[in-house]
C-alpha cells in the first residue's frame, strides 16, 4: 500500500483546524453565556452560566437618584456641525451595535438635532426625562436643544431627570449650527463649570493632549468593570460635590466623572476627552459600559465580585433582601466582554430585567 | 520482522534533524518564556474575545486581516478556554499612557501568559513544518537529503523565524507555510493544489501574491499544447476560486468584505491620503522611510516582477533553479524598500533555503545571516523593553516601573544629528539591510555572468 505524503496529510490538518475555527466564529452559538437573578427566602441570587470556563464581574448598586432603565438616544447629525468626522462618527456607532448585541440592550435610537428637540420637548412635557439618556460623541450641542441662555432645552431636559453621556470636548462650551450657516459653531461665555455644577472651573477646557495616571476616587469600580480611559482635557473637577469618579485624576480634574445637574435631578457622565483618544479602541466600550452598569453619581457598592469561573453553573448571593432596591450588572471577559447584562431590581419583590 | 523500540529511539537521538529540531525549539521555547510583543498580541486576544461573545470576526474593532488568523485564532482560543483558560489578556494602568505615545508601538494590553505559550507553541510547530516542506522541496530539486537537511537547518534555527514566532507573537510563518505548500505543489505539477494554498498564503499576508506570475510561468513552461496550457492555468486559477470561497464565503455572507481586507485596503488609503499632504509632505515622508513609500512604489515593483516573469518564460525552459533564482529577486524587489515590519522577510528566508541546492552551505547561511540578522536587530530596536512588559505585570521577575523608565528613556533619548535614537538607530538597520539586498542581488548577477562565461 502507498504511504500517503506526509506534507499533504499535515497540510490537510492545517486547512481543516481552520474550517473548525470558521466553524466556531461564523457557525450557530459555540458559545453559550447567560445569566439569571432569581429570588429564594434569603433574598435575590444571581445564576452565571457559561459552556466555557471565564472571569466574571458582578457588582450590585443602590441608588437614591433615578437610576431606572432609560432609553439610549445616540445623537448623530451630519448636517449639524461636529468635532468628530462624520464617517469616524459613523464607524464608531457602527461598531457600539456588538457591544450593545454582547450586553443584550436593545432600547436604543440613533436621533438627529431635530428629532433631540423633540425628544427633549416631549420627555419633559410628559415627565419621563428620567427614563431617557443621550449619548453625546461630537462635542457639540446642536442649537435646536440648546445656546447661550441658560433658560435652553437641554437644561430643562437634565433639569427634569436627563442623563447625558459626554465625550469629545468640554461639555456647554461649544453650541453647533447647521453646515449650512455662515458659521458652524459659536462658543458658549459661561464657564461649563458653572453652569452645570455650579462651580466655575469645574469643568477643565485644557486643549493640550493631557493623560491622567493617579487612581481618581472610586477607581475601584471602573477597574472592575475593565473601563481604562485616562484622557483628561475636558474632565471635572474633583471638587464637584455628588460624583463618581471611576476613571483617572490629574491636577484634580477625572478622566471619567459622573455627577449630579446642579439645578434638578438630571446626571452626567463626562468621559474627559477626544474621542476616542489617541488610538484607543475600548472607548466606545468603556462609555457604554457605564451606562450598561447602570451607575449613578450616588451609586453606593453594596457588593463586587471580580473572580473566575469554570464551565456550567454558579450561584452567587447577592445579598439584596426582597424588598430592598438595587441595580445588579454582571459581565463576562477580561477586555471588551463577552457578555453582560443589567438587573433592576425594583423593591417590591420584583424583577425588571433590562433588556 | 519485530520492532526494536531501543534501537529506534536511538537512532531517531542520534539523527541530525533530531538535534536541529530539539535546539531549535529549545531556544524558542525559552525565548517565549522571557519575551513577548504585546501590542499585536493584545489584539488577537481582543480578536478571540470578540469570537466568544458570539459577535463575527469584525464587529469589534483592531482586526485588520483576512480571516485566516481569525479562524486559528477562534480554534486556539477555544481550545485554551476548554483547558480551564479564563482570561485571554487584560489591561493595566501603568501602561494606559503609552496608548498616546509618540511611538504606536506600544500599549496597555498584555496577554495572558497561558494564552501566549499556546499561541507561540502553534507558530512553533507551524515553524517546523515549514522547514519539512523545506527539506522536501530541495530534495526534490538535488535529490541529496544531506542539502535537504541544511536547507531544514537553515530556515529552523534562523534568527528571524524564532524572533518571529518565539517573541514577535506574528503569524508571518503560516504564510510561508502555505506558500511553500503552494511550491511543492507546483513542483510536483499539481495546479490545482498549488493555486489554493497560494490564495490561503497571499490571505494571510499579501506578500505570497508577488509569486503567481513566476508559478503560473513555470505551469505553462511544461506544457507545449495550448490545451493543456489552458487546462493548467484554469486548474490553478479553480483552486485559488475554490480556497477564497471556502475562506471567505461565510465573511461575504455577512457583508464583511471590505473589512477583510482593511489590511489592504487601510494601507492604500493612507498613501493616497499622504499624498494629499504635498510635496513638502512626501519628500519628508520619504526621507523618513514611512511605510507609505512602500504603496507608491507598487507599479514599480509589480512592474519588475512582470518583466521577471516574462524573462523565465522567454528563458523556455522549467528550470526549478532559475525558478528559485527569480523568485528570490522578485522578493527582493518587494523588500528592498524599507518596510517597517521585518518580519515580512521570511519569504525571502524561504526562497533562499531553497537556494542552498545552488549557491552551497556557505553562501546560503551567509545570505540568510546578512538578512536576518539586521532584521532582528530592526526589530528588537522598534520592540525594545515593551518585550518586558508581559513579565513584569504577570511575574515579580522584574518591576513594571523598571520596563517603563527603561523604555521611555530608550524612546526619548536624543542623538547627535538631534533626532530621536530611536529612529535614527532603526533608520541606519534599515540601511545595511537594503545594501545586503542590493548586494545579494549583485552577488547572482556575478554568479550568472561566470557561469555563463564558463
Amino acid at each position: 500500500m502507498k504511504r500517503p505524503d506526509g506534507i499533504l496529510v499535515m497540510a490537510a490538518v492545517v486547512v481543516a483546524v481552520l474550517l473548525v475555527g470558521e466553524f466556531i466564529s461564523y457557525g450557530p452559538g459555540t458559545y453559550v453565556s447567560e445569566s439569571e437573578v432569581i429570588l429564594d427566602e434569603d433574598g435575590y441570587n444571581i445564576v452565571l452560566d457559561t459552556n466555557y470556563s471565564t472571569e466574571y464581574t458582578v457588582l450590585v448598586t443602590e441608588t437614591d437618584a433615578n437610576g431606572e432603565p432609560r432609553h439610549l438616544y445616540i445623537y448623530r447629525d451630519f448636517d449639524y456641525a461636529s468635532f468628530i468626522e462624520d464617517s469616524y462618527l459613523d464607524y464608531w456607532i457602527e461598531k457600539m451595535a456588538a457591544e450593545f448585541e454582547a450586553y443584550n440592550f436593545t432600547d436604543f435610537t440613533i436621533i438627529d438635532a431635530e428629532g433631540l428637540r423633540d425628544m427633549m420637548a416631549g420627555s419633559v412635557y410628559n415627565g419621563t426625562a428620567s427614563q431617557t439618556a443621550v449619548l453625546f460623541l461630537t462635542g457639540i450641542l446642536p442649537d435646536t436643544v440648546y445656546g447661550e441662555d441658560e433658560d435652553n432645552l437641554f437644561q430643562a431636559w437634565l433639569s427634569a431627570g436627563g442623563f447625558v453621556y459626554w465625550s469629545g470636548a468640554p461639555i456647554g462650551m461649544f453650541v453647533g449650527h447647521e453646515r449650512t450657516a455662515d458659521t458652524l459653531f459659536e462658543l458658549v461665555t459661561d464657564d461649563p463649570g458653572d453652569r452645570f455644577f455650579g462651580i466655575p472651573g469645574s469643568i477643565r477646557t485644557q486643549e493640550a493632549n493631557d493623560m491622567a495616571q493617579d487612581h481618581s476616587s472610586d477607581r475601584y469600580i471602573g477597574e472592575a468593570l475593565n473601563i481604562y480611559y485616562d484622557s483628561c482635557n475636558y474632565g471635572v473637577s474633583s471638587d464637584v460635590p455628588d460624583s463618581l469618579f471611576i476613571g483617572y485624576e490629574k491636577d484634580g480634574y477625572n478622566s471619567i466623572a459622573l455627577s449630579r445637574y446642579v439645578d434638578g435631578t438630571g446626571q452626567l457622565c463626562i468621559f474627559g476627552g477626544a474621542f476616542p483618544p489617541s488610538d484607543m479602541q475600548t472607548a466606545h466600550s468603556n462609555i457604554l459600559k457605564v451606562f450598561f452598569s447602570g451607575l449613578c453619581y450616588d451609586s453606593v457598592v453594596t457588593m463586587l465580585e471580580n473572580s473566575e469561573k469554570g464551565s456550567g453553573e454558579m450561584t452567587i448571593s447577592l445579598g439584596i433582601g426582597p424588598t430592598d432596591e438595587a441595580v445588579v450588572f454582571v459581565m463576562y471577559g477580561s477586555l471588551l466582554g463577552t457578555y453582560g447584562n443589567t438587573y433592576y431590581i425594583t423593591g417590591a419583590e420584583s424583577l425588571r430585567r433590562y433588556t | 520482522m519485530t520492532f526494536d523500540l531501543r534501537r529506534a529511539i536511538s537512532g531517531v537521538c542520534s539523527s541530525y534533524l533530531f538535534w536541529v529540531i530539539v535546539s531549535g525549539l529549545a531556544i524558542r521555547l525559552v525565548l517565549s518564556l522571557f519575551f513577548t510583543f504585546p501590542y499585536d498580541s493584545g489584539n488577537w486576544a481582543k480578536i478571540a474575545e470578540t469570537v466568544i461573545s458570539g459577535e463575527t470576526l469584525y464587529e469589534r474593532p483592531d482586526n485588520y486581516y483576512a480571516p485566516i488568523w481569525g479562524y486559528l485564532l477562534a480554534f486556539l482560543s477555544k481550545l485554551y478556554l476548554s483547558f480551564g483558560g479564563t482570561s485571554l489578556a487584560n489591561q493595566f494602568d501603568e501602561f494606559l499612557f503609552l496608548d498616546g505615545f509618540r511611538v504606536s508601538y506600544y500599549n496597555s494590553v498584555m496577554i495572558e501568559p497561558g494564552f501566549a505559550i499556546l499561541l507561540k507553541v502553534v507558530l512553533f510547530l507551524f515553524d517546523l513544518a515549514v522547514a519539512f516542506v523545506i527539506r522536501a522541496i530541495v530534495r526534490e530539486m538535488c535529490g541529496d537529503v544531506r542539502k535537504a537537511n541544511l536547507a531544514f537547518t537553515l530556515w529552523f534555527l534562523c534568527p528571524l523565524v524564532i524572533y518571529s514566532s518565539s517573541v514577535y507573537l506574528i503569524f508571518d510563518t503560516l504564510e510561508v507555510l502555505f506558500l511553500a505548500i503552494c511550491l511543492l505543489a507546483m513542483i510536483r505539477d499539481r495546479p490545482f493544489v498549488a493555486g489554493a494554498f497560494m490564495l490561503l498564503a497571499g490571505m494571510v499576508k499579501p506578500f505570497a501574491f508577488y509569486l503567481v506570475p513566476l508559478v503560473l510561468v513555470y505551469f505553462l513552461l511544461g506544457r507545449s499544447d495550448l490545451r493543456d496550457r489552458l487546462n493548467c492555468f484554469a486548474l490553478t486559477v479553480g483552486g485559488f476560486a475554490a480556497a477564497f470561497m471556502v475562506i471567505f464565503l461565510p465573511v461575504l455572507l455577512n457583508g464583511e468584505f471590505s473589512d477583510a481586507m482593511t489590511f489592504l485596503t487601510g494601507r492604500v488609503e493612507s498613501a493616497e491620503d499622504a499624498v494629499e499632504g504635498g510635496i513638502g509632505h512626501i519628500i519628508h515622508l520619504i526621507f523618513s522611510f514611512s511605510s507609505q513609500v512602500f504603496i507608491w512604489l507598487q507599479p514599480v515593483i509589480i512592474g519588475i516582477i512582470l518583466l521577471l516573469a516574462a524573462k523565465y518564460y522567454r528563458d523556455g525552459v522549467r528550470d526549478l533553479d532559475k525558478f528559485v533564482n527569480y523568485a528570490v529577486v522578485s522578493m527582493i524587489a518587494v523588500f528592498l524598500w524599507p518596510v517597517s515590519q521585518q518580519c515580512y522577510y521570511l519569504v525571502l528566508i524561504l526562497l533562499i533555503a531553497m537556494m542552498l541546492p545552488r549557491w552551497g552551505v556557505r553562501t546560503s547561511t551567509a545570505a540568510m545571516l546578512a538578512i536576518a540578522v539586521p532584521a532582528v536587530v530592526y526589530l528588537v530596536l522598534s520592540h525594545n523593553f515593551s518585550l518586558l512588559m508581559p513579565l513584569s505585570v504577570y511575574t515579580d521577575l522584574i518591576s513594571p516601573d523598571w520596563v517603563l523608565d527603561h523604555l521611555l528613556s530608550f524612546n526619548l533619548s536624543i542623538d547627535i544629528f538631534g533626532d530621536y535614537t530611536y529612529d535614527t538607530s532603526r533608520r541606519i538597520v534599515q540601511i545595511v539591510i537594503m545594501a545586503v539586498m542590493v548586494a545579494l542581488v549583485y552577488h547572482m548577477h556575478r554568479r550568472r555572468c561566470v557561469r555563463e562565461e564558463a
